[in-house]
């Protein structure tokens, strides 16, 4: 029962999550917007994993070396999460308790290591040929196309090609600068690392690519925001238009247009923050969505070991 | 085009202040100045920069001198260009600042702009 409770409750966040943390109220208050989407990652991850635990909860108490005297504990405790206990119950509970997290690790591992030998060998080779500027707190290196961007990680470095560097005024320069430094100082590639490495390892499941293209739009607009309270927010909507005129004609998918355009139209007329009262009940929406599968699948547990048949780790069996 | 490793990144920078065909005694040499490799090490990094096309090398006299097939610009503005086209995975360890907009969706957000810069000012 607890299982199946679970598990329903990984599949109906997977389904509203999407809707609940709309762009209406995302736009407003981007930086809880990405903490609703972690909340939600790891609440699916965390409640599919302990529907798989729980199912497993009666063989390994009875296959386990203390059967014998904890028989009549883990009879209780099999009849408390009422888990089948048959072939079926245990595949599944294997499948969702041992694979989901051996594979969120395997990738994660795989990942985070790629990363860091890209990072490292865009240093070594990009860098290579780059001018450091102290004045600007930035590398620029010599190119006729226009970028400006920046490489996180532990040795941050923000880079401007000379193109850039060029075209942009003062005012839209500093716009970009403020914008990557923002980045930096956020980490923000951290929360979309972390979309992209579950994305990455259960790419058949909508709610984390959904997450991950969430997560790595909203930390733009975040970054845009701390642009905006350093340089007057109508220079870093400026630079955003200058530098997308200067790059070279390509075709432009209807998304990332639309997603270019909500970018600077923010800039242009800011968006009323998030009531404080809207913001505290996401704040404890996002709470309630990882806290609320670990508590059903330990109340069993805790109400097995108050039932008196069990022994809590703490105590002695011989007492 | 991999980026350089770590090593071939050094040899190859190395090559590129000289500025002429070098041994590969003599980059050591240079190289030696800031850490100490082997002989053997250097050769087979500058060995397979030669097989993989970075590196040239003719015979002279019992020792093959090496030079770099790209200028340092050449070889940096195309590992830039790779980046930019944002096609790699490298592209994924970047934060790029970029909005994708058509040339219709430029002109029309410069106007935006420039009527809320106009808006602004007193």
């Amino acid at each position: 029962m607890v299982s199946a409770g679970l598990l329903a409750f990984a599949i109906v966040l997977a389904v509203l999550a999407p809707r609940m943390v709309s762009a209406a109220w995302a736009d407003r208050a981007p930086r809880l917007a990405v903490c609703a989407w972690q909340a939600t990652s790891v609440g699916v991850v965390l409640a599919t994993v302990l529907a798989g635990l729980t199912l497993l909860v009666p063989a390994t108490a009875i296959s386990g070396g203390l059967a014998a005297f904890l028989d009549a504990c883990a009879t209780t405790i099999a009849n408390v999460y009422s888990s089948p206990g048959q072939v079926p119950g245990i595949v599944l509970g294997g499948l969702l308790a041992v694979v989901v997290p051996s594979r969120l690790a395997f990738v994660t591992v795989r990942q985070v290591r790629r990363d860091r030998l890209e990072r490292r060998r865009l240093r070594s080779s990009v860098l290579l040929g780059a001018h450091p500027s102290p004045l600007l707190g930035a590398h620029v290196v010599d190119s006729s196309q226009a970028a400006a961007f920046c490489i996180p990680g532990r040795h941050r470095t923000i880079v401007l090609t000379s193109a850039a560097l060029e075209g942009l005024s003062d005012e839209e320069l500093a716009g970009v600068l403020a914008h990557e430094r923002a980045h930096l100082r956020g980490r923000h590639h951290l929360p979309v690392t972390a979309a992209r490495i579950l994305g990455r390892a259960f790419p058949r499941l909508p709610v984390f690519a959904h997450a991950r293209a969430e997560t790595e739009r909203l930390v733009e607009l975040l970054a845009d925001d701390a642009a905006a309270r350093e340089v007057d927010r109508v220079e870093v909507a400026s630079a955003l238009v200058s530098l997308a005129g200067m790059k070279a004609p390509a075709v432009v998918m209807a998304a990332a247009q639309a997603a270019g355009a909500v970018r600077v139209n923010r800039l242009l007329r800011p968006v009323q923050p998030l009531a404080p009262i809207h913001g505290f009940l996401a704040v404890v929406t996002a709470a309630l969505v990882v806290a609320a599968p670990l508590a059903v699948a330990l109340w069993p547990l805790l109400s097995a070991a108050s039932s008196g048949l069990c022994l809590l780790p703490g105590e002695a069996w011989w007492a | 085009m991999r980026p350089f490793g770590d090593l071939e990144a050094v040899v190859m920078q190395c090559l590129w202040r000289r500025g002429a065909p070098a041994t590969v005694r003599e980059v050591l040499g240079e190289l030696n100045g800031s850490r100490s490799l082997a002989y053997t090490t250097v050769m087979t990094v500058m060995d397979n920069l030669h097989r993989k096309g970075q590196l040239q090398r003719q015979m002279e006299g019992r020792a093959w001198r090496y030079t770099p097939t790209r200028t340092w610009s050449e070889h940096s503005a195309a590992l830039l260009q790779e980046v930019l086209e944002e096609a790699s995975d490298r592209d994924e360890v970047l934060m790029h600042f970029v909005a994708d907009l058509d040339q219709d969706g430029v002109a029309k957000l410069r106007a935006a702009v420039e009527a809320a810069r106009r808006a602004d000012a007193p």
